[in-house]
């Protein structure tokens, strides 16, 4: 019997704990305590914090290979979505599904604001560059400055797998902190007037423009740069199954059933690819710092691109929701319609502000089709 | 390295305005195309004929408020003209 003991405790997970196991559990703990207490993209960050946790308990074999005589671990082959690129075009569906183009439609020109937000992305790819990534880790790094979570794993996963974990993770942060990122730098680049300015109401689309649209950006973008297709192409196809009419059942699963599904096998996924090895390295901390610029800088170029629409446009135009041009939907509108409102109780801009909102998850997708095509 | 990573910035950020450029100009034209389709000929030139109207009596308003604002200034100008002698 005691032999058996002996082999049991030497098969248990204390015998393999090593300093770093125990850190990336420390980090699962204090993710999760985030998205528990401090409700930071909880249906994001709770799946990931476990898959870190799972991945990390030694011994478990989840993330194992599977070899000749034995199959691999769950979280093996669920991670197979992330490596295939399956599951983001997936998430883009749902995205589509529950996205209401109309203001875009209405205010076709704010398509110009979500090109501009994707500034941060280019910059900062340039910056890293400079700071020793090379070129696919760079991609992948700037890409955070789309501020579209699904995008930047979806990129990274092909250029740069081994940064996916820490790229997901430093993407959806900012995302979630868009709420204390943008406003100071709004409010520093805007005067309170500019900030008070009321903007016409939108025009109503007709259900042929709704129709249209989708089918008419995958055209476009299919043709110009056909590697951003897989992204806006399900993102279309999502958004068509909404605005027929004719496949509500469809539309229902893509934004509800499909999307939750996907979105706890990602997440998990995702969590299970942290390593020990990428989060203690110089490299995390740049990735952190370079996104955080990424977004400062997509958020400031948003805000100039308004300030100059706003200049040469016959009606009146509210810089701030240029800086709703990074696609965080819909916290970087929401975002807008809030200071807007503190500066004329009057304003109501979230519908303004959803325009370059949705460009920006477009721009962001085009943008890392042409980070694939140029590095991949 | 560095030149070919300053490569990638000005053409992929070229592409992604040229790309958002190009949807944005189509659906500006088909905006209006479809507005002018669902509204018809005549019902545009009603439209024009009110907006017409519209901005016609917004100038009146607006000559009105400045005609009673000089009346109302000289008016003072005598009253203060009456006072003095």
């Amino acid at each position: 019997m005691l032999p058996k003991v002996i082999n049991m405790v030497s098969l248990s997970g204390f015998s393999q704990l090593s300093l770093h196991h125990v850190g990336m559990i420390v980090i699962a703990i204090i993710l999760l305590y985030l998205a528990i207490v401090k409700k930071f993209e909880p249906l994001l960050l709770l799946p990931i914090s476990f898959g870190v946790l799972l991945s990390n308990l030694p011994g478990t074999g989840l993330m194992n290979e599977p070899t000749a005589n034995q199959i691999g671990g769950l979280l093996h082959y669920l991670y197979q979505g992330v490596r295939l690129g399956i599951y983001p075009p997936l998430i883009f569906l749902g995205i589509g599904a529950m996205t209401d183009f109309s203001p875009l439609i209405a205010h076709p020109k704010t398509l110009l604001l979500g090109a501009a937000a994707q500034f941060g992305i280019f910059t900062t790819f340039f910056g890293a560059t400079l700071m020793g990534f090379n070129l696919q880790e760079a991609g992948s790094t700037a890409i955070i400055g789309g501020a579209d979570g699904p995008t930047s794993i979806y990129l990274t996963s092909l250029l740069a797998p081994e940064l996916l974990g820490a790229i997901a993770i430093a993407a959806y942060i900012y995302i979630a902190l868009v709420p204390l990122i943008q406003p100071p730098i709004i409010k520093a680049l805007t005067t309170k007037e500019e900030r008070a300015i009321e903007m016409k109401q939108l025009r109503p689309v007709s259900k042929t423009e709704l129709i249209i649209f989708p089918v008419l950006v995958t055209i476009v973008v299919g043709l110009i740069v056909p590697q951003s297709v897989t992204l806006v192409g399900m993102l279309m196809l999502g958004n068509l199954l909404r605005v027929t009419g004719v496949t509500k059942r469809l539309a229902d699963t893509a934004a509800n059933s499909l999307t939750n599904i996907v979105t706890i096998l990602l997440m998990l996924s995702v969590g299970a690819s942290l390593e020990a090895d990428v989060f203690f390295n110089w490299k995390f901390i740049g990735i952190i710092t370079l996104g955080l610029a990424a977004f400062a800088v997509s958020t400031i170029a948003g805000l100039f691109m308004g300030k100059l629409m706003a200049k040469f446009s016959k009606e009146k135009i509210n810089p701030i929701i240029g800086a709703a041009g990074v696609s965080a939907v819909p916290e970087a509108a929401r975002c807008a319609q809030k200071l807007g409102r503190e500066a004329n109780p009057n304003n109501f801009l979230l519908m303004h502000a959803m325009a370059p909102n949705v460009a920006g998850v477009i721009g962001s997708a085009v943008a890392a089709g042409v980070l694939l095509s140029l590095l991949g | 390295m560095f030149l070919q990573s300053l490569e990638v910035t000005i053409i992929g950020m070229s592409t992604v305005f040229f790309v958002l450029a190009i949807l944005a100009l189509i659906l500006k034209v088909e905006g209006y195309l479809v507005t002018r389709v669902r509204s018809g000929p005549e019902k545009i030139k009603e439209e024009e004929k009110e907006e017409r109207i519209r901005r016609q009596i917004e100038e009146e308003v607006e000559d009105k408020k400045v005609a009673a604002a000089i009346s109302a200034a000289i008016y003072a100008y005598l009253e203060d003209e009456k006072e003095d002698s």
